[in-house]
């Protein structure tokens, strides 16, 4: 009897200190003394560059909301904002959320774009592989969500496309053609 | 004063010395081990988060779009997760990452430009934040790390440390419980020959232990002691009857001259007749006093061997009752045996067994009339002989006393006259004691003395 | 008028024993040591004789032996030691009996005067042991070719008690009655020792005796 005592005894404890916390754990954070964070991570620029240091802006893209129509989307990006690093988050498409809520892209996500820059008011965007291997509608909305991405931007005049450095004519909601399409082509596309 | 033993003492001291000690050490190590454990941790997990603070930054200056993909194989590569806020906002995490890891306080502090580190517990995990503010791209980062690994370590460490503790602990019980009966042992056996020789085996001695020095030392110290004392023993017991043995040869004449003043009674004048018969009264005394003090020196000395017979115990009564009562000129008692006894054997020295007899009745004789009868019964494979009178009993609180040598109760006292040696009871003890019976005096139905010798019954040889 | 023969070198003790026995009708002869008595005896015929075992010379057991021989008288040993070695020793030299000092002089007399009486009580025919002729009437036993057979007085008594019980069995007790005398607090090794004495001259193997059988629990009897 005594034993079977014992015995139990051991073996509520081993279950007690299973369960019990060894590490030890604080209610507030403590603070790393800066000197002892490298890299200089703290530094207000980035060492080994020329005084580098970015900013992010909050900037709009534009997608493909759930009525297939062209919707804006916010995106954080280095400020002041690029057109190509813009245009290339546009690519990434939407994100988790946006696309739980419906939203799509036209642009396919393996899109290169080659380069993009804007001159006078009017973005020169080459990319590495057409645009035409997409549906015709589908066209329209890719197009249309780089004009109005860029026009964010500073494009104002609207973009004209190349691919490859060759230009190309881009199709418009009013089934024309043009090389140059402006942000007022494309407003229809837009959910009122 | 309550004596405490000295074996449970030194099976605590043991015991719980193992215990407290191993205790300590367990706990040092335990305490010491995880600091260390806790630390290194900590050191590296704030190693590799600077490491990712610094590839998240050059990431985000370089192709920010490229930061999940970053996050993701960081992911990969350690069991902790990445989030990254830029401009207030969660710009990036990897794909398990919960922002309700970081707590409010943490973000706040890191916003305000420290670097944090916390080790909290969530939702029953256990995790290890990390901030780092990166103000050159407008980020705080945050790494989360699972510290279940360390825990369960940890768990593992104080198990075996508690484990080792108690086994240490059980060790050094039982290392207390050998060396208990490693020393308490030897103390027994001293203890235990002690009580032998206490009660009369003199030959008794401690085996020589070649084991432990003092131990050894006790035995022969012990052994020399008793030797010397046994020898002192026989040296007095030895004195009385060399003493008693030289009184023999004086005695003759005296016993011889004074019979022949008594065949000479009618030629002396009445006052010499008075003394003559004084001296014949003090001498009997006198004869019988070294008669029993030589009977007593031998059997204390052992000198002389007891001839054991196996006897039939009525017949050895009925005649040791005749030799009494012819030899003392004192009344023969009857010899009443009880019912369905039989003929039972004892085994007894057939001359010291009627001495004992006699004496029993002399001593009814002298102090209560004389034995009224001997009483023989046979209960429970022992043989009772009573010797019984019907004088004035023997007072309780001398019962024990009476069978002492030189003993005069109040018996003795009132009746003044009709003296004995003082010795006959003493003898008829020590005598019985040597058949290995025992003795005692009670009440008799008679309501005197009764003398109750209860002896082991035999079975008899054949015939 | 008996003749007593004290053998005694206390000379206190030898002076009270003669003054006792003078006055209880004996003539008594004493001499301090064993060779003195021996020297008496083959010059006067003693009835009797008590010989101390302590004697300086001659020994008592030899003075006790050397009588023996020489006799048939009943000779009583006075000891101042009661070990059964010592009285054994003394009984096969011969004595008929023993006393231990310090002596009650009343026994000593009585048991003198009880080993004097010769002749046994009880009148027993004669009987034959083999081709030993036992006569109690003449108190002899004869070889078959007429030789005596000498015992003494104690040891025929034993023997015609023994044969007068028809072959039952006597205990020693009984023996120590009828043979030593009657009242006083005997010792069965008298008896033992003379029934010994007894074998090894009347049975032709004394280890395996035929006619004076032991019973053991009882006593011994004599099978004729």
């Amino acid at each position: 009897m005594k034993r079977l005592r014992v015995v139990a005894a051991l073996a509520l404890g081993a279950v007690a200190l299973s369960s019990c916390t060894l590490v030890p754990t604080s209610k507030h954070p403590a603070n790393i003394s800066p000197a002892h964070v490298p890299f200089g991570l703290l530094g207000k620029s980035i060492p080994g560059t020329n005084n580098g240091h970015i900013r992010f802006k909050t900037q709009p893209v534009y997608i493909v909301d759930a009525s297939g129509h062209l919707a804006p989307a916010s995106r954080i990006v280095p400020s002041p904002p690029v057109l190509a690093s813009v245009l290339r988050q546009l690519v990434l498409g939407p994100t988790k959320i946006e696309s739980t809520n419906g939203y799509t892209s036209a642009l396919p996500r393996s899109l290169v774009i080659l380069s993009a820059s804007i001159r006078d008011g009017i973005g020169y965007v080459d990319l590495a592989s057409p645009l035409s291997r997409l549906s015709r509608s589908k066209e329209v909305l890719a197009v249309g969500q780089l004009v109005l991405t860029a026009h964010n931007v500073g494009a104002a005049r609207g973009i004209e496309i190349t691919i490859g450095g060759t230009a190309v004519l881009a199709p418009l909601p009013n089934g024309h053609q043009r090389s140059l399409v402006t942000p007022a082509d494309v407003q229809s596309l837009l959910n009122r | 004063m309550r004596r405490r033993s000295l074996r449970l003492r030194l099976l605590v001291t043991f015991g719980l010395g193992a215990f407290v000690l191993s205790s300590l050490v367990a706990t040092l190590t335990y305490v010491g081990v995880e600091r260390l454990l806790i630390n290194n941790q900590q050191q590296a997990d704030l190693g590799q988060s600077y490491v990712n603070a610094a590839l998240v930054r050059s990431t985000l200056y370089t192709s920010a779009p490229e930061l999940s993909n970053l996050l993701n194989s960081i992911q990969k590569a350690s069991t902790s997760y990445v989030l990254v806020r830029t401009h207030n906002e969660w710009l990036a995490r990897s794909n398990s990452a919960s922002t309700y890891d970081v707590s409010a306080d943490t973000i706040n502090t890191v916003d305000a430009g420290r670097a944090t580190e916390q080790t909290l517990r969530v939702n029953e995990r256990i995790i290890f934040v990390v901030g780092v503010p990166i103000p050159s791209v407008e980020t705080q980062f945050f790494e989360v790390f699972q510290l279940s690994n360390l825990e369960h370590q940890l768990r593992l460490l104080l198990m075996a440390l508690i484990f080792g503790a108690l086994a240490t602990s059980l060790v050094g019980l039982s290392g207390g419980l050998w060396v208990a009966r490693r020393t308490v042992r030897p103390l027994m056996e001293v203890s235990n020959a002690a009580a032998l020789i206490a009660e009369g085996a003199l030959t008794t001695r401690l085996l020589v232990n070649k084991a432990d020095r003092e131990v050894q030392q006790l035995t022969e110290s012990f052994n020399q002691m008793v030797s010397q004392l046994v020898q002192r023993l026989e040296r007095d017991a030895r004195f009385a009857s060399d003493v008693s043995h030289e009184l023999r040869s004086p005695l003759t004449t005296l016993a011889t001259t004074a019979s022949v003043l008594q065949q000479h009674r009618d030629d002396l004048s009445p006052a010499a007749r008075e003394s003559l018969d004084l001296l014949l009264a003090d001498l009997s005394i006198f004869q019988s006093l070294v008669e029993d003090l030589l009977e007593m020196a031998r059997s204390d000395g052992g000198a002389v061997a007891l001839v054991m017979e196996t006897l039939p115990v009525i017949e050895l009564a009925q005649q040791s009752v005749h030799s009494a009562s012819s030899r003392h000129g004192l009344d023969e008692p009857p010899v009443e045996v009880a019912m369905g006894v039989g003929d039972p054997f004892v085994r007894v020295d057939r001359r010291r067994f009627e001495r004992v007899i006699t004496n029993l009745i002399d001593n009814a004789h002298r102090y209560a009339g004389g034995a009224v009868a001997l009483r023989i019964d046979v209960a429970d494979n022992v043989v009772e002989v009573n010797v019984d009178d019907a004088g004035a009993g023997v007072p309780p609180e001398e019962s024990e006393q009476v069978f002492e040598r030189f003993f005069r109760g109040q018996a003795a006292h009132d009746r003044g006259i009709a003296r004995g040696t003082g010795l006959g009871l003493a003898l008829v003890r020590d005598h019985v004691r040597a058949f290995g019976g025992t003795i005692t005096v009670s009440r008799s139905p008679d309501g005197g003395a009764r003398f109750q010798i209860l002896l082991p019954l035999v079975q008899s040889e054949a015939t | 008028m008996s003749r007593i023969l004290i053998v005694e070198d206390d000379d206190h003790i030898r002076s009270a024993l003669r003054l006792m026995f003078e006055g209880e009708g004996f003539v008594v002869d004493d001499a301090p040591s064993g060779e003195v008595a021996m020297a008496m005896f083959n010059r006067m015929a003693s009835d009797m004789a008590i010989v101390d075992i302590m004697l300086p010379g001659m020994s008592g057991f030899e003075t006790c032996l050397a009588l023996r021989t020489a006799s048939d008288l009943p000779i009583v040993i006075v000891s101042a030691r009661d070990d059964t070695a010592d009285v054994v020793l003394g009984l096969e030299s011969g004595a008929d009996d023993y006393v231990t000092k310090p002596f009650v002089p009343e026994e000593l007399l009585a048991r003198v005067r009880a080993h004097l009486r010769r002749r046994p009580e009880k009148s027993t025919g004669a009987f034959k042991l083999g081709d030993l002729h036992v006569i109690p009437d003449e108190g002899v036993v004869r070889h078959a070719d007429g030789a005596e057979l000498h015992l003494t007085s104690t040891e025929f008594r034993l023997l015609t008690d023994l044969a007068s019980n028809n072959a039952k069995p006597l205990s020693r007790e009984d023996l120590l009655e009828r043979v030593w005398g009657y009242d006083y607090f005997g010792d069965s090794r008298l008896v033992d020792v003379h029934i010994r004495r007894l074998r090894m001259k009347i049975e032709p193997d004394p280890a395996n005796p035929v006619f004076l059988v032991t019973v053991r629990g009882t006593g011994y009897k004599l099978v004729i």
